[in-house]
């Protein structure tokens, strides 16, 4: 589905293109999520990879459609950071945990839910996790990727994404004490 | 191979064999994992929470990003594909007048989501904190039977007609002012030619440098036109609108309005055509064809032309303003601009709260 977009994408089928960009959209900006915060600055730079790699088009050859966006993204938002040292990457976890005590008293009032809750805590682990480690998560657990892809798209071996995920989920466990009583 | 007897759940999660059994239920995985319970079921809590960890930790990575958003993002997508190609084509595009100018546009649309009429699309509390850039989208649905008045974040104003919908950003970004429209609006935009304004939608996309322009969009019309009152825009179909693009078939390009010119873009046909407008053309938007020239008019007949014309509500001291006549020629104004003229001609004050229109007054002699 994805790949015969592209092809006919490829072609010069720009309504192609479009189906594709927006079949893909969600998954670009939740991955680009897990780098900034910034919402604007996340749209601005997947316009400006998907407006690439349509002008490139005919040079790009693409075998997994989903990992050759999301590696375009994330080497354009690496060149972006470098250029860009206004934007500041993730919070550090001081000011993270009063946003978290804040957040939680909102939060119970607004929610019963205990699934949203463990959903929440989850998503609130994750943050702290450094980038690196965070980054492994998205694609595991996000876009379901295997390990060899993982190591293929960030470009490691296959030992390093086990040992960054061992890490990660080791981490996860110390932050999510309540979810495994 | 592995002892999974000693892992954490969330490490059980991450595992590709046992992720393979959950998600997709894969053979090999699936007679291994159904052997291991068989052989360790005093871990079946621990697989249990596993299933739970990759759900909960599927959802928590989901950000809050509305459909309209990605619509919006898309439309911007498709226009810039669009430029692309016309700068391949070398084909000149044409220096854009500083005149105002009135457009009308009708067009096919999908289906309208029913909601609230004013959404302010709220990230969770935490980015909202945290992000330095926050920007958020704002999307006001006119279910009401009315005309119903939005301003914009440039101080333009906007006209949305009932079953309309429009989303925008709370601040535009530099040099370029743009919106998505499913619907119906009429557009009077404030003027600046470093900041052209473009509406999109999703067959049709319109660009205008001028100052006033009125756009229509509704659900269920298969043709997209524009007409233009004053000024001159440009039309170019969205790359997500063609349905095919056959050889023998050639894409229409942009096509250029002038002052009381319509354009009907057919979806089927791929085709833009072009008529004069008459006067008595589309009665319901009676805004697009309203003068604005005052003569001694008294001053309430003038705030309820405007209250009409721009389906709003303005409070104003009635008795005090007894003796207040307006000599004007207004014409493609935003409301704003019109209201400011209107009350350094009598001497008096607007205000503006919550989309609320109050005139201050003490009389005039």
């Amino acid at each position: 589905m994805l790949l015969e977009l592209w092809n006919r994408s490829r072609s010069g089928d720009d309504t192609a293109y479009c189906q594709l960009s927006e079949l893909l959209y969600r998954r670009l900006f939740n991955y680009a999520s897990t780098v900034t915060e910034d919402r604007e600055y996340i749209k601005d730079n997947i316009q400006d990879v998907l407006l690439h790699i349509w002008e490139k088009r005919e040079d790009i050859q693409i075998q997994y459609v989903t990992i050759y966006f999301i590696r375009a993204l994330r080497n354009q938002l690496f060149q972006a950071f470098r250029k860009n040292h206004r934007i500041t990457l993730m919070p550090d976890i001081g000011q993270l945990d009063d946003i978290t005590n804040d957040y939680s008293i909102e939060y119970e009032i607004t929610t019963h839910e205990q699934q949203a809750l463990n959903q929440e805590r989850i998503r609130l682990a994750i943050e702290k996790l450094p980038k690196r480690q965070k980054e492994v998560v998205f694609m595991k657990f996000y876009l379901g990727m295997e390990n060899a892809r993982i190591a293929e798209l960030i470009q490691v071996n296959r030992q390093s994404v086990a040992n960054l995920l061992f890490k990660a989920t080791s981490s996860l466990r110390i932050h999510l004490p309540a979810l495994w009583e | 191979m592995e002892n999974y007897r000693h892992f954490s759940p969330e490490r059980l999660a991450a595992d590709d064999s046992f992720r393979r059994w959950i998600i997709e239920s894969a053979h090999t995985d699936s007679l291994f994992w159904e052997k291991w319970l068989r052989e360790n079921p005093d871990k079946k809590e621990l697989v249990e929470k596993a299933v739970l960890f990759i759900h909960d930790a599927q959802v928590s990575l989901e950000h809050v990003l509305h459909e309209d958003e990605i619509r919006f993002e898309i439309a911007k997508l498709s226009a810039s594909v669009q430029q692309s190609k016309l700068k391949k084509k070398a084909v000149s595009i044409p220096l854009w007048c500083k005149f105002a100018a009135a457009i009308l546009l009708i067009l096919s649309l999908s289906n309208l989501n029913t909601g609230n009429e004013r959404y302010v699309l709220n990230e969770n509390l935490f980015s909202s904190i945290i992000g330095k850039n926050f920007n958020p989208v704002i999307i006001e649905t006119n279910l009401t039977s009315l005309p119903k008045l939005i301003l914009l974040p440039d101080q333009s104003s906007v006209v949305l007609q009932p079953k309309s919908k429009l989303t925008f950003p709370v601040r535009f970004q530099p040099g370029k002012r743009e919106i998505y429209l499913e619907g119906q609006a009429f557009f009077e935009i404030t003027k600046n030619p470093e900041s052209p304004f473009f509406v999109y939608t999703r067959s049709v996309s319109t660009k205008v440098l001028g100052t006033s322009f009125t756009v229509t969009a509704f659900p269920d019309q298969t043709n997209a036109t524009v007409t233009v009152k004053t000024g001159k825009v440009s039309v170019f179909p969205s790359a997500r609108a063609r349905i095919s693009s056959e050889e023998n078939n050639p894409i229409p390009n942009e096509t250029i309005l002038m002052p009381n010119q319509q354009v009907q873009f057919s979806n089927d046909e791929q085709l833009f055509t072009k008529n004069t407008i008459s006067e008595t053309g589309n009665p319901e938007l009676s805004i697009l064809h309203q003068s604005f020239s005052f003569k001694k008019t008294p001053i309430r007949e003038v705030f309820r032309l405007l209250e009409k014309s721009y389906g709003t509500h303005i409070e104003f001291p009635a008795e005090k303003m007894e003796n207040c006549y307006l000599t004007a020629s207004l014409s493609d104004e935003p409301l704003l601009e019109k209201l400011l003229l209107i009350c350094r001609t009598i001497g008096a004050e607007y205000q503006i709260s919550e989309q609320q229109i109050t005139i201050r007054s003490n009389g005039c002699n």
